[in-house]
């Protein structure tokens, strides 16, 4: 009964950390937009998390060793350097995304500017990353951001046309859009999707909580059975956008717009579990991409790390994180939009991806570090296919945001 | 055989002859098409006040984005070099947007009088639809 608690309580976080602003605001902009056009690049991006955060947990529990350690080992110190250097930034830059995307949430319940917010969301994910323990910052958050579950009940709700909305499934270019612009959001959507911290966070989490082969089930059914259900929170969220702002032409550029569906469908209730669901997603991805930083230095650099360690016992990796969210707080204190952060955060995470999964795929299949635990040949043929949409997504994101200004 | 760094020059110089196809009436266009949105998020939210399901600070945030939005369509419809045709689009453009700012304003500051009028979201909607109108080109 104890292990199936665990096991509900592990699903149930995985659902509710899986969105965070990038999904947010990427979602309702697409859902605004494009309609459901694009759900098929979120089907797409969960497939392709769950596959490789999958085989990152598993080298975890196998090996007892975290992403980046074996990254350096595998791909010699030179090699690591450039891969560390690419993940810290599009890391660094989702850290901001999240620290703005908590003072935008603040600002929706109090009216009050997020320039005042930042310094103290800043300062409220430094002290939560000192002082609290992995494992209740993850549930904590995790669960609060099943409140973002009112998305899925505002569809229902809002009683669309269903007749209307599904063949909108179907992958298409809409009339009012032009090619290059769909595809610049299916990069940043598929880039939301699959963000890399997710899979730092994930792998040095198994060494947090000290996963080990008999863990693999557990994590199997968290990834599996969390991770879509998660994504399809993301799809709601689009859903709502869809039904609501896209007959109106309200092309989503805050988080205010993102709300409105939800305020239309339950009103002021259903608000308030958005908030809640929103605040605690966000500022757990906050958490999580911070930690990132801390744990991709730290392993790359063979510093002693995590959060099973009392700070003094990993100073290093804690200053990383104290600067990384300075570094975050002041980018955002010169008064750049939040949302536009979050906008090329996403579209800079799908340009890196292939540096943080081809290594996840190499390791995973090491006999050396994985033994009988190695990839089977169906995993390798999924893997492939993804690191071949991960590349064409990686080496087109650049010249589609040019020529699209951003997604204008 | 192209060498690494003309195939960079000449990808680059695709891309920003691709960027520059944009005409100054699709940009006119591209322009009061946000500022419509930006007004129709505010009427919408606006209706959604009076009904009692939204909260004041949630549609004084609205108004806050949308005025961005506005001011930032202004700005870029003023910027723009046009001639002839485009010249006569951007016109209209920017007076739909100058009318959608007005209305917004007087919406703002009814909302920190503490209720926004019947007559003030009339004004937003029908600013909106200005604006849409302007989109076309």
């Amino acid at each position: 009964m104890k292990k199936l608690l665990a096991l509900a309580l592990g699903i149930l976080t995985a659902i509710g950390g899986f969105v965070d602003i990038g999904d947010l605001v990427t979602s309702a902009v697409v859902g605004s937009r494009f309609g459901l056009t694009l759900v098929w690049v979120t089907v797409l991006g969960v497939v392709g998390i769950s596959l490789y955060a999958n085989m990152a947990g598993r080298v975890a529990a196998v090996s007892g060793r975290a992403t980046f350690e074996i990254i350096r080992e595998r791909l010699g110190a030179r090699a690591g350097l450039a891969n560390l250097a690419a993940s810290f930034l599009v890391n660094l830059m989702t850290v901001t995304a999240e620290i703005g995307g908590i003072a935008l949430v603040f600002q929706l319940v109090t009216g009050i500017s997020p320039m005042l917010w930042i310094p103290l969301a800043g300062f409220g994910v430094w002290v939560v990353v000192w002082r609290a323990k992995f494992s209740a910052l993850e549930n904590a958050t995790g669960l609060l951001g099943l409140g973002l579950m009112v998305f899925a009940v505002a569809v229902f709700l809002l009683q669309p046309d269903w007749g209307h909305l599904a063949p909108q499934l179907i992958p298409r270019i809409p009339a009012t859009e032009d090619g290059s612009t769909y595809w610049y959001y299916a990069i940043a959507l598929f880039g939301a999707a699959m963000t890399p911290y997710e899979v730092f966070f994930f792998s040095s989490g198994g060494i947090e909580e000290k996963w080990s082969v008999k863990s693999l089930g557990e994590m199997k059914a968290n990834v599996l059975v969390g991770f879509p259900l998660g994504g399809l929170l993301s799809i709601s969220i689009a859903v709502c956008a869809a039904v609501v702002l896209l007959p109106q032409a309200i092309a989503v550029t805050s988080l205010s717009q993102v709300v409105l569906p939800v305020i239309q469908a339950g009103g002021t209730l259903a608000f308030a579990f958005a908030v809640v669901g929103m605040a605690a997603a966000v500022f757990g991805a906050a958490l999580e991409s911070t930690l990132s930083s801390g744990y991709t230095i730290a392993q790359y650099f063979g510093w002693s790390w995590g959060k099973f360690r009392r700070p003094a016992q990993a100073a290093r990796f804690h200053l990383v994180m104290l600067i990384g969210l300075i570094i975050a707080v002041l980018v955002l204190l010169t008064g750049v939009d939040p949302v536009a952060v979050t906008e090329f955060s996403v579209v800079f995470s799908a340009i890196a991806l292939p540096l943080t999964y081809i290594p996840i795929l190499i390791v995973s299949n090491d006999k050396q570090y994985m033994g009988e635990f190695r990839n089977g040949m169906l995993t390798n043929a999924l893997s492939l296919i993804f690191l071949a949409i991960i590349l064409v997504a990686s080496i087109a994101a650049i010249p589609l945001m040019v020529i699209t200004g951003a997604g204008q | 055989m192209t060498s690494w760094p003309k195939l960079a020059v000449v990808v680059v110089g695709v891309v920003l002859a691709l960027t520059a196809c944009s005409s100054p009436a699709d940009q006119v266009a591209q322009f009061a098409k946000q500022a419509a949105a930006a007004e129709q998020s505010a009427a919408l939210g606006t209706e959604l006040l009076r009904t009692g399901k939204a909260l004041q600070p949630e549609i004084s945030t609205l108004f806050q984005d949308s005025m961005k939005e506005l001011n930032s369509s202004e700005q870029s419809l003023a910027q723009l070099q046009t001639t002839g045709h485009a010249a006569a689009l951007q016109h209209t453009a920017l007076t739909a947007v100058r009318r959608a700012t007005d209305a917004l304003l007087v919406a703002q500051r009814e909302l920190e009088a503490g209720a926004v009028s019947a007559h003030a979201t009339e004004q937003l909607r029908k600013a909106a639809e200005a604006l849409k109108k302007a989109e076309a080109p």
